[in-house]
């Protein structure tokens, strides 16, 4: 049984499309859309402010995903809703890749556009 | 006294005759070993087979049920094929009903009579057909009736409907449809002594080279009595026309040919030379007939109107009216031993029946099996060699490719790809060469590392991707592709490793203005699709070829020039000490394929193991020298053929009684087994198939006798046992495959 319920692995992050989207088909038919998110932002850490930076693998499986994703520019910006796994079952390998549940095209308002 | 006892086979699991007594109120003075007789059976009627009559019986005769009626006025079968299969129960030590069962055609195991047969009616064309040959603007888009009626315009004797089945995909249908229109109609065959004599055509006589005059002149002269010649030709050496001319010979004599080819589907080229260069009626028989075109052929053989009698396997037992020489083209295939039931191999029964009819026997293959050189080293055999290709043409080099730390596109190395460019931009076909059909052996959950098992068996299940199913190709069982994986739920399933339809697809990216062809069981189970595939081939249509197996047997593609074997490691370090032997065999028949006079092949064999010592010497000495040193391995692990094996294999539902089953036979064994060795019980190779945990003993003697003088009283007394009814169990006599 797992030991968590599916609200304590949820994450929400925004960043830029990095790269190209690749998408192949898996053998049921089932479409398979893997990309790079490029994340940077504000937080603050002790009192203090500081900047974030990351990037993480995104996959996005299904039609409705497949479709949003297929109609980002390279470089748009998205925020995506969904949960944390890892890549592939090779022991000692903990590359996490964040299972999409819900993909948004967003504005950024960055500070030079201001 | 009621008279004689009848002795009948009866088609049954048990290991024994059958006694009954005469059926009443029929005369017994022409009862003869051969004849079918209906009898009762527990509570059902059957079909049995009179052995022989006895004056006495080892049971109460007060106890004997009467036949019901005898079917036949003069028997079935001639004295030698009886002798055959009596022969070959006791070697085979197989339930005398099933031996004799499997002689005869469907039918007439039902208890059908044995009426005399009539050729098959042949098609014509009438004169309205020619009319609308020339002017009809309704074939314009009726591609196939036109190519029919064309094909018939040519035959002005007509042509039975067997011979049509080749020319277009469905040709029943075709053929009615130019009936309707009153544009082709049926006539009866001539009579086969009026039939008119074979017409040149595309396969004119060959002029010999001196080996094929010398093979020829050699089995010529022993026509009269047996012998057995091994017939060993590189591919394109001209066998077939070996076997045409001796048949021509034994034809003047007034006898019959029989001839046995692995299968009739994949030699259409062999099937149309036999026609054209020989008169009268060919009886065809094999599987893909129906139960009554298969009776007819076989009625057709029996009766001697047909002088040439053409089959598989089964074929070793049909009946011939004056039989004057047995042919086994390809003797090594493995598809001439029966893979279950009565397990017979029909090479080893045609030398067997040659020898009872003292005629001769020719076995030819270009890569004999290791027991028929053995046999010729030793002597028992008579060797032919056909050395060089007809025409003079050059043998394809074979050059072994490492692919070692290769980056591999799909299985193919980035040498390969670019020498298959090489031969496609000069305008010849490429064939790759891939044992292994579906998309790929295993789908796996990239995610947690499940792969597709099947429920039933100890094996993954085959993704065919064109179906979206995954298929166990050993249970037959099959399920659509799961969507998710099953026990972690991720979608990121992955195909992994090669088969046939994965490489089509590659392929068709990397060359994707180029036509592509691929034949394997899954694109050519329609009936008539493998012709039209054939056809295309021909045609230029296609310029790669992909294929399993099947490319390998018969076919010739003149405009091949290079041809790859993806894949030679499968076959090097397989569980069966048979398996190099099969390999070396695959690699040159598909090698064959390649290149003609004018255009010499390539062969490129792809594999992990370079340095292979049997690889080695086949690529670099040839298939002779290949023979030699595998008979050296074979004889230093004392294996066939220089020992003899029986398989005893068991299998049950449940895992336990399929090995307490065979170690019970085994303790019966013991006190038997002198100069035999005792090998298990073992769980098979893939222990659970089908549902069913299999299990065996291997027996292995150096001596045959010896081996087979235990059988007889060993089997005795595993019948006699009455065993655990939910094991199934069987003894395979020389085992092709040890699982």
């Amino acid at each position: 049984m797992p030991a968590a319920p599916a609200a304590d692995n949820c994450l929400v992050i925004a960043g830029q499309l990095a790269g190209t989207c690749e998408t192949r088909i898996s053998p049921a038919g089932i479409p398979i859309s893997r990309f790079l998110l490029e994340h940077h932002s504000g937080q603050t850490e002790a009192g203090t402010p500081r900047e974030a930076r990351c990037r993480i693998a995104v996959m996005a499986c299904g039609e409705g995903l497949s479709r949003v994703v297929g109609q980002l520019p390279s470089g748009a910006a998205v925020r995506v809703r969904g949960f944390l796994s890892r890549a592939n079952h090779r022991a000692g390998e903990y590359r996490l890749v964040l299972h999409a549940a819900h993909i948004e095209q967003i504005v950024v308002v960055t500070p030079e556009s201001l | 006294m009621t008279g004689p006892i009848l002795r009948i086979a009866v088609p049954s699991p048990l290991y024994r005759t059958f006694d009954y007594l005469p059926p009443p109120s029929r005369d017994l003075t022409d009862l003869q070993p051969g004849l079918r007789v209906r009898v009762p059976f527990g509570r059902r009627q059957v079909v049995g087979f009179l052995l022989e009559t006895s004056a006495s019986t080892t049971l109460d005769p007060a106890a004997l049920r009467p036949a019901l009626e005898i079917l036949d006025r003069e028997p079935l079968l001639p004295a030698d094929v009886l002798a055959l299969l009596q022969w070959a129960r006791r070697y085979y030590h197989h339930p005398p009903g099933d031996v004799f069962a499997s002689a005869l055609p469907v039918l007439l195991r039902q208890g059908e009579p044995a009426a005399t047969p009539t050729l098959p009616p042949a098609w014509r064309i009438t004169p309205a057909g020619r009319a609308a040959l020339v002017e009809s603007v309704v074939l314009h888009r009726a591609p196939a009736q036109r190519l029919l009626l064309d094909h018939l315009a040519g035959c002005a004797a007509g042509a039975s409907s067997e011979t049509l089945r080749p020319v277009v995909r469905d040709s029943a249908v075709t053929l009615r449809a130019l009936h309707a229109k009153g544009w082709a109609e049926q006539v009866a065959a001539p009579a086969a002594d009026a039939a008119p004599p074979p017409r040149p055509g595309r396969y004119p006589p060959l002029v010999l080279n001196d080996a094929q005059a010398e093979a020829i002149a050699t089995v010529a002269a022993a026509l009269e009595r047996f012998q057995v010649f091994l017939l060993e030709g590189v591919t394109g050496s001209g066998k077939t026309e070996v076997y045409l001319r001796l048949i021509e010979a034994v034809l003047a004599r007034g006898r019959q040919a029989l001839v046995l080819t692995p299968e009739i589907g994949l030699t259409p080229q062999l099937l149309a030379r036999f026609r054209e260069r020989l008169p009268g009626p060919l009886a065809v028989l094999h599987s893909g007939l129906s139960d009554r075109e298969r009776l007819n052929a076989w009625l057709l053989a029996r009766a001697g109107t047909a002088k040439v009698v053409v089959g598989t396997r089964s074929a070793i037992f049909a009946p011939l009216r004056a039989p004057g020489i047995l042919i086994v083209d390809e003797e090594h295939d493995p598809s001439y031993k029966q893979q279950d039931g009565f397990r017979y191999h029909a090479r080893d029964l045609a030398v067997i029946r040659g020898q009872q009819l003292d005629i001769p026997v020719v076995l030819g293959s270009a890569t004999p099996a290791l027991e028929s050189v053995h046999n010729a080293q030793r002597e028992r055999y008579r060797l032919l060699r056909l050395p060089e290709r007809v025409g003079g043409g050059a043998e394809p080099s074979i050059d072994i490719l490492d692919v070692r730390r290769q980056p591999l596109i799909e299985g193919l190395s980035r040498p390969l790809l670019e020498r298959m460019r090489l031969h496609l931009a000069r305008n010849e076909q490429v064939l790759l060469f891939l044992n292994r059909r579906g998309f790929a052996p295993i789908l796996l959950c990239h995610e947690c590392g499940w792969l597709s098992a099947c429920r039933h068996c100890d094996a993954r299940m085959t993704l065919h991707l064109r179906q979206r199913r995954l298929i166990c190709h050993h249970c037959g069982d099959s399920r659509p592709v799961d969507r998710v994986c099953p026990v972690c739920g991720s979608v990121d399933l992955r195909p992994l490793g090669q088969g046939t339809e994965r490489l089509e697809t590659a392929l068709r990216q990397e060359f994707p203005d180029l036509g592509i062809a691929r034949m394997d069981r899954d694109s050519t189970r329609r009936r008539g699709s493998l012709e039209t595939l054939l056809a295309d081939i021909h045609n230029g249509d296609h310029r790669i070829l992909i294929g399993t197996q099947m490319l390998a047997k018969g076919h010739h593609f003149p405009d091949v020039t290079l041809v790859g074997i993806v894949d030679a490691d499968q076959g090097l370090y397989g569980v069966d000490f048979r398996s190099s032997e099969r390999m070396a065999q695959l690699i040159l028949q598909v090698a064959g394929r390649a290149g003609r006079a004018e255009k010499p092949g390539n062969v490129i064999i792809q594999t992990h193991h370079p340095d292979h010592p049997l690889l080695r010497v086949l690529v670099s000495q040839g298939y002779p020298a290949f023979a030699t040193a595998a008979l050296a391995e074979r004889q230093a692990a004392l294996l066939p053929p220089f020992a003899h094996q029986a398989l005893l294999r068991a299998e049950a539902a449940d895992p336990e009684r399929a090995t307490a089953f065979l170690t019970a036979a085994r303790a019966l064994a013991d006190p038997l087994a002198d100069g035999v060795e005792l090998l298990g019980p073992a769980p098979a190779p893939m222990e659970r198939r089908a549902g069913r945990y299999r299990a065996q003993l291997l027996l292995q003697a150096t001596h045959r006798q010896v081996l087979h003088r235990f059988l007889d009283r060993w089997t005795a007394r595993i019948w006699a046992r009455n065993a655990d009814r939910q094991v199934r169990w069987s003894l395979d006599v020389d085992p092709m495959e040890l699982y």
